[in-house]
């Protein structure tokens, strides 16, 4: 490819990324990347060098966009839809995403702390000769003795931890995601 | 614990004092003031960061620019220069580095003292 064929496409797509821009401003913008690509070409770099340096033309017209949204006061139906889908992901996460798995997060921590004390609990009622009705471990008709009571509880107990540890972990990456995405909107 | 993310972190931290100080000696073009920050690994900043940031503070005030032709043959260069609401800001900024200086090298001395 040519340097002047390169120059016509690459900032010819700049431009048309561009479009959301007022014309004039985006003729200024074309011209002055224009005058450095002449720049970067008299110095002997060749139009796919150049690109590298530049990045390519979408990343190069997010740079300028990204700065427009965040300060240009000007309406825009893009920007409206920004503000949109965020507060709507925002608003539905506090709703339900983050109650549940707060919540979930909570109860599982704690009956999973609780399940083997009370197992071992009831083994040790056991070995003493204490009698304790209503503490057993039951998978519906079956009840598991004492000893192979305590050994479920715990395992039990390790995988509700495990799910309250995976539920505030989502939690957490949730939170992340919102105020990433917020900061985003804002530049 | 991650030296790429806090080198990136200062370079966003301060380029626009960088780019205001190289201005405020002369007018300069972008192309000039990408290739004098690349000297710096530490300050080499992108053309799609450079760019907007210089319309941007242009937009608020702090820079002026106008195109100039080239002697060799070149198109023209878009040069920037600060208005003197740039140039106070600049001087503000500069008055913050040297405080934010100064502070660093207290804290480096107290450890020394313990």
């Amino acid at each position: 490819m040519t340097m002047n064929n390169f120059m016509e496409k690459y900032l010819g797509e700049v431009d048309r990324r561009l479009r959301r821009l007022p014309v004039a401003e985006r003729v200024d913008i074309v011209n002055e990347l224009k005058s450095e690509i002449a720049e970067l070409a008299a110095e002997g770099l060749s139009p796919s060098e150049i690109e590298a340096r530049l990045g390519n033309a979408k990343e190069l017209a997010a740079g300028y966009l990204g700065d427009a949204i965040a300060k240009s006061p000007r309406f825009s139906w893009r920007k409206l839809g920004l503000v949109a889908a965020f507060y709507s992901y925002a608003g539905l996460g506090g709703i339900i995403i983050l109650p549940v798995t707060s919540i979930c997060a909570a109860a599982f921590l704690l009956c999973g702390a609780v399940c083997p004390i009370i197992g071992a609990v009831n083994l040790v009622c056991e070995l003493a000769g204490i009698d304790l009705p209503w503490v057993m471990f039951q998978i519906g008709g079956w009840t598991a003795g004492p000893a192979l009571g305590f050994v479920l509880a715990t395992v039990t107990g390790a995988v509700l931890i495990a799910l309250g540890i995976a539920c505030w972990k989502a939690t957490v990456a949730f939170i992340k995601s919102v105020s990433g995405a917020k900061k985003k909107l804002e530049g | 614990m991650n030296l790429e993310e806090w080198r990136s972190q200062i370079k966003r931290g301060t380029l626009e004092f960088c780019v205001l100080l190289l201005i405020s000696a002369k007018p300069r073009y972008g192309y000039e003031l990408i290739s004098r920050l690349e000297r710096w690994p530490t300050l080499a900043t992108k053309e799609s960061t450079v760019y907007p940031l210089l319309r941007r503070l242009q937009k608020d005030g702090a820079l002026t620019s106008f195109w100039q032709d080239t002697a060799e043959g070149l198109p023209p260069r878009k040069y920037y220069e600060l208005t003197d609401e740039g140039r106070a800001y600049l001087d503000a900024m500069k008055a913050e580095w040297a405080g934010l200086i100064e502070a660093i090298s207290e804290l480096e001395g107290d450890n020394d003292d313990e």
